[in-house]
């Protein structure tokens, strides 16, 4: 499945009716089998175009087509179907275990008292091992460490079956190997499963590392899309990262101060 | 269902031994043989006003007080999941003083809650009074994302119909005065025979509703983005959990007057119990739990080996406080919202 971007606006309608824009021009195209990374600053409107593709606020303009049909023209359960998420939040749902927390992704498939008939139960316990999680099922979400529960939470959008997810700043605050083990765990998904999976980050090392796709955004430039190899021999990264001491290094695809020690 | 069985079965058995210990102890004494008789023969009993007292007084106060204390629990649960906070219930966020302020207009002002049409006058206040408040929290919940704030604003609400009551209160005549403070006590014995049937129908709604609304109900526990990117609707499923909470609280806070702890403490107590979040068995337990506890407040109002009665609003914080403070102080179960 192709979720394709033409022209978007974003932004909020704020309550006088007018129309503030957080970013304009947009267009990109996200594939399956690939994981994208969307990078730019703070503030530069990474969540603000999430949000729209997940259908959580409206767009101001533009359109955003899953295979050629206008999202605007799926009901919300069929667009559960095919888009599933993955927030910043540390869900505190406490008192279920992994295995009913995976099992509400199967909710938009379920009838009405979203009863798990054994096809349901099949694809719930094949989410789990997906994530590595097959020892922790019968566990208390409560129980788990962050990391554990984003993969929990990444189970959950397995179980929905959706064809593309989106995670906005899933790993921020995970600890260095979770946010590495995920990025592995991201990019299996995507290989294995044939999803196109979008998530937004401040990792800009494993993001350049991992990524198929990187998607730049920022303040009063284009949002362009690239392989992370074009984009830095393309020399693109400066424009959008670079501040006074802080410099892109070509060589060791990071940022670092521009003098080689603050003493 | 088979993890769950024996809670099922402990539950039903509870509920049946309290029912039936309302039936048979009260501030007047009967023989246990005349109970039966009154029950199972003929309905006629050696002494007339024993029979009154069971068939018009004890089974209705019974049957109130299970239906009363499920409907407390159950709305006190549904709040909790959708606010997220273990701390919401039906007084907490002002939703039963919107009640209260309701009934204070009608009794405090007109005649009183004596007639058939009063009761129904009583009614309807109590409901618009709790949905106002309710919408009023509703507006509040849109703008402001923290539920500790959300809270604060509830209890603010609250004193806000608090001070309306006090001024209502000052320029009623004493007796009607007395007749409020006394509504105000809590006591299932106020459902008559005859508006029972009411009664009953409108808190069986409520408990349909509340188990109808198991699965959006489950989704929430993500949080509402979650919710909403598993296909449920957001708007209408906020709407019939406060509809539903609403029609709860307020039937049973018209009736019965505003009884405290019920609704915040009980869904606690099935959470305990089950060891779990999920809806699929929180909502059945706590509605069964709900119609125990209230039944065996409803017993401690008369005080053994007298004939004396207590108000229910000092009975009801004595068990629910203490499993309140039990629920915050114990980590292991505060893991239920964490």
């Amino acid at each position: 499945m192709e979720l394709t971007i033409n022209n978007l606006t974003v932004g909020y309608i704020s309550r006088g009716g007018r129309r503030e824009i957080v970013r304009e021009n947009i267009d990109l195209t996200l594939k399956s089998g690939e994981v994208t990374c969307l990078l730019g600053l703070n503030g530069v409107g990474k969540s603000t175009l999430l949000r729209t593709v997940c259908r959580f606020q409206k767009k101001l303009s533009g359109e955003i087509l899953l295979d050629g049909k206008n999202i605007d023209q799926f009901s919300q359960i069929e667009y559960a179907t095919l888009i599933g998420v993955v927030l910043t939040d540390r869900t505190n749902v406490g008192g279920i275990t992994v295995y009913e927390l995976v099992s509400l992704g199967r909710q938009p498939h379920t009838g009405f008292f979203g009863h798990l008939n054994a096809n349901d139960r099949a694809i719930v316990t094949n989410a789990i091992s997906a994530v590595g999680m097959s020892d922790k099922a019968s566990k208390y979400v409560s129980e788990l460490s962050d990391g554990e529960r984003q993969k929990a939470m990444i189970a959950k959008t397995l179980a929905q079956e959706c064809p593309i997810m989106i995670l906005d700043e899933p790993t921020a605050f995970l600890d260095a190997t979770s946010r590495i083990e995920t990025m592995i765990l991201l990019r299996k998904l995507a290989k294995e499963q044939n999803k196109a999976i979008l998530l937004s980050t401040h990792d800009l090392d494993n993001a350049l590392k991992m990524a198929d796709r990187i998607w730049l955004m920022g303040n009063n430039l284009d949002t362009v899309s690239g392989t992370p190899d074009e984009l830095i021999d393309g020399n693109l990264f400066p424009a959008y990262f670079e501040r006074e001491g802080i410099i892109f290094d070509k060589t060791t695809k990071s940022l670092k101060a521009s003098n080689e020690r603050i003493d | 269902m088979r993890k769950h069985r024996a809670t099922y079965i402990l539950l039903v058995i509870a509920l049946l031994l309290l029912f039936a210990f309302n039936i048979g102890y009260g501030a007047v004494k009967i023989p246990l043989r005349e109970i039966f008789n009154i029950l199972f023969g003929d309905g006629q009993s050696s002494n007339k006003a024993w029979s009154f007292i069971i068939l018009n007084t004890r089974i209705p106060q019974a049957v109130t007080a299970l239906f009363g204390g499920a409907s407390l629990a159950v709305s006190g649960l549904l709040l909790q999941t959708l606010f997220r906070n273990p701390l919401a219930g039906p007084s907490i966020l002002g939703i039963s003083d919107g009640a209260n302020l309701g009934v204070a207009i009608i009794m405090l002002l007109t005649g009183g809650i004596g007639s058939i049409a009063g009761y129904v006058a009583t009614v309807m206040a109590a409901l618009a009074g709790a949905f106002a408040i309710l919408i009023i929290i509703i507006l509040f919940s849109r703008r402001v994302k923290s539920n500790v704030m959300l809270l604060i604003i509830g209890i603010m609400i609250g004193y806000i119909a608090s001070s309306a009551i006090s001024i209502l209160n000052y320029h009623a005549s004493v007796d009607k005065v007395h007749q409020y403070v006394m509504w105000g006590m809590g006591d299932f014995s106020s459902v008559s025979i005859e508006k029972l049937p009411f009664f009953s129908c409108a808190c069986i709604v409520g408990l349909i509703l509340s188990v109808l609304l198991i699965k959006p109900l489950n989704a929430y526990l993500l949080g509402e983005q979650y919710a909403e990117n598993l296909g449920v609707n957001i708007k209408v499923t906020r709407m019939m959990i406060l509809l539903c909470t609403g029609l709860l609280i307020a039937v049973v806070t018209a009736f019965c007057g505003p009884i405290s702890f019920i609704g915040l403490a009980v869904p606690h107590i099935a959470r305990l119990l089950l060891g779990t979040s999920n809806h699929n068995h929180l909502v059945p337990v706590t509605i069964f739990s709900g119609a125990c506890i209230a039944l065996l407040c409803n017993l401690f109002t008369v005080i053994p080996g007298t004939n004396t009665i207590l108000p229910l609003n000092a009975i009801t914080p004595i068990i629910g406080a203490p499993i309140v403070i039990y629920v915050i102080v114990n980590k292991k179960n505060i893991q239920y919202f964490n």
